[in-house]
């Protein structure tokens, strides 16, 4: 928090988030042919256009978007809330954004209409973010946001299974790691389609409250004095919070840690204004995902591995480091 | 080369005569059947008279995955839990060969007779369970009975199909597809198709990514979706717009999955419907 905004970190950040795309769009179960790809532009029906086009295109762009949603997300919710554990997965808003998702889902609705997939993931999400906001409180201490955030995953958790039960699919219940860990695999253009919207709206309530969140790093009072309507405002970050990960985890799922590791990351980079920790961490989280979403590929491309295996593999550790570290300095 | 699916009926009719003489030795006729698998089931409205049916699995009543749900009729159901098999006291339980271990080891304890059917990996599998099924139930001539239909269907004179044979996958929800060392990919193998789960090393089968897939082009898609109107994410991965591309561009069949998923005399229309496609 000391530190001062490095000029670097954007153009690094924007750098990182190429070349990760890059990789990500190269790995997978083949190696790509390239110029095989080029040559054939025009030519309809080649494999390796049809693979990079349909399949591992709009993967990448999936994997980019949703870590964008949840690094934003997350930094919003930690400067809300004023605490750096409020993750939207560790509080429970990413648990309930896929329970609305898999009800929306599995009971037939999301084929009536594009829109109500996201929908219900928003609906759910929204539910999540209020809860943890009344529950944990307004100047919330660390344990009391953990404990809520234990007990807002268990009961998502358990009525996601609770849903999939009372699913007549056959195939539901084993989607339950689906829901749990994230994937973005086998995604298509049309989960990009019907995600964009709402996480757009989203970027655009969150990236729009820097200033607001940098107001309230004085408190509520002090973000008064300097004229911002506290309430308005406040229920401002909470929709953009529902829109992006309830969008997000909607067509990959909850893939965690996100939007806890990334703003910790990105924070003595940027200095003490939460508002500037929004834009670079959307971009790092971006990045974060899309270097999972290779590595689940790289390392088992028969059988993939969920993207939340490999981003609780990153996070899991640096919890456990940040708890230390609290500690510590509390003593 | 096509494997052999003739069913060598002497040596058939003799296992059936053994195993009516072994069973018939031992225990009266059993009058009051309970079956809690969906596979034994089918075998058991097969062959045994409603009246010494006293319960089948619910699943045998559903027509979507069951080919005989027609034969149900007021036949009470079962969901394969201890409690409902004992209040029908049963005489014999059928069960199949992976039902829940610790159902049948409970069910055995309390002295009921269980009974477990094997599976079938092959077409000769299949006449061997329905043989086995008959003499557990002491039905011989029924079981003969369809098992000369089955023969009469599979037409064992027939050519064996010409070399190259066109390659065929079996694409289910998940991308799941079996290989050899199961029962759709023997009923492939009868048709004349080779196997892309087999090209793969896939033996008993695999989940084929789709890029995989559409890489290998296979001469014939066989889209095994018993419910394609149910949404989870398993049938999503069907109706990826790269694969309806492919499937649009090549032959593309649909099977009623019923037909290959027990080993009942259906897996000879199974095979029979393939190869109307060749």
């Amino acid at each position: 928090m000391r530190s001062k905004p490095r000029w670097w970190l954007l153009p690094f950040l924007v750098l990182a988030l190429l070349l990760a795309f890059l990789l990500d769009l190269l790995s997978g179960p083949f190696p790509l042919k390239l110029s095989e790809v080029f040559s054939s532009g025009a030519r309809k029906g080649s494999v390796d256009a049809l693979v990079l086009l349909e399949i591992r295109l709009p993967r990448s762009i999936l994997a980019g978007l949703v870590g964008a949603c949840l690094g934003l997300a997350g930094a919003a919710m930690q400067g809300l809330l004023r605490n750096p554990l409020a993750g939207p997965g560790l509080v429970g808003v990413s648990n309930c954004a896929a329970l609305g998702a898999v009800i929306t889902f599995y009971f037939g609705f999301a084929g009536l209409a594009w829109y109500l997939l996201p929908l219900g993931g928003l609906v759910g999400a929204a539910l999540g973010v209020m809860l943890i906001f009344f529950l944990a409180g307004r100047e919330a201490s660390v344990l009391g946001l953990i404990l809520a955030g234990v007990a807002i995953n268990a009961v998502a958790s358990s009525l996601i299974s609770l849903a999939l039960n009372f699913s007549e699919n056959p195939y539901a219940m084993s989607e339950i790691v689906y829901w749990l860990l994230g994937s973005v695999a086998d995604s298509s253009i049309r989960d990009v389609a019907i995600a964009v919207p709402f996480m757009f709206a989203g970027w655009l309530c969150l990236l729009g409250s820097g200033r607001f969140l940098d107001a309230l790093s004085f408190g509520e009072e002090g973000a008064q004095s300097m004229g911002f309507n506290i309430g308005r405002q406040r229920a401002f970050i909470i929709v953009g919070v529902a829109l992006t990960v309830g969008a997000a985890v909607s067509v990959s799922g909850n893939v965690g840690f996100v939007g806890l590791v990334v703003p910790h990351l990105i924070r003595p980079l940027v200095g003490a204004e939460p508002g500037r920790l929004l834009l670079p961490s959307a971009i790092a989280g971006a990045v974060m995902v899309l270097l999972a979403d290779a590595a689940v590929q790289l390392l088992s491309p028969q059988q993939e591995l969920k993207l939340g295996v490999v981003t609780a593999l990153v996070g899991g550790p640096f919890f456990l480091w940040l708890v230390y570290r609290m500690r510590h300095e509390a003593v | 080369m096509i494997p052999s699916v003739k069913l060598d009926r002497r040596c058939l009719w003799l296992t059936l005569l053994i195993l009516c003489y072994l069973c018939g030795g031992r225990t009266q006729a059993a009058e009051r059947i309970v079956s809690i698998n969906l596979c034994t089931d089918q075998l058991l409205l097969l062959l045994a008279p409603v009246e010494r049916i006293s319960s089948v699995s619910f699943m045998a009543a559903n027509p979507v995955y069951s080919a005989y749900a027609e034969r149900v009729g007021q036949i009470p159901l079962n969901h394969a839990r201890v409690e409902e098999i004992v209040a029908f006291d049963p005489d014999l339980v059928l069960a199949y060969e992976l039902s829940d271990r610790r159902l049948v080891r409970l069910l055995r304890e309390l002295g009921y007779r269980v009974e477990l059917v094997p599976g079938a990996k092959s077409l000769e599998d299949v006449a061997t369970v329905i043989a086995h099924t008959a003499a557990l139930l002491q039905q011989p001539a029924a079981g003969a009975e369809l098992l000369a239909a089955m023969d009469r269907q599979l037409d064992p004179g027939r050519a064996a199909p010409a070399d190259p044979r066109p390659l065929a996958v079996i694409y289910a929800p998940n991308g799941y597809s079996p290989g050899a060392e199961t029962l759709p990919g023997a009923v492939l193998e009868a048709a004349g198709f080779a196997n892309l789960s087999d090209r793969l090393g896939n033996q008993y089968g695999a989940v084929i990514p789709l890029e995989q897939l559409l890489r290998h082009q296979p001469d014939l898609y066989i889209i095994d979706d018993q419910e394609p109107n149910m949404n989870s994410l398993a049938q999503k991965k069907l109706r990826h717009p790269a694969l309806e591309k492919n499937i649009a561009a090549s032959a593309t069949a649909r099977i009623d999955g019923r037909l290959w998923s027990c080993p009942t005399p259906m897996v000879a229309q199974a095979v029979a419907e393939l190869r109307d496609l060749r």
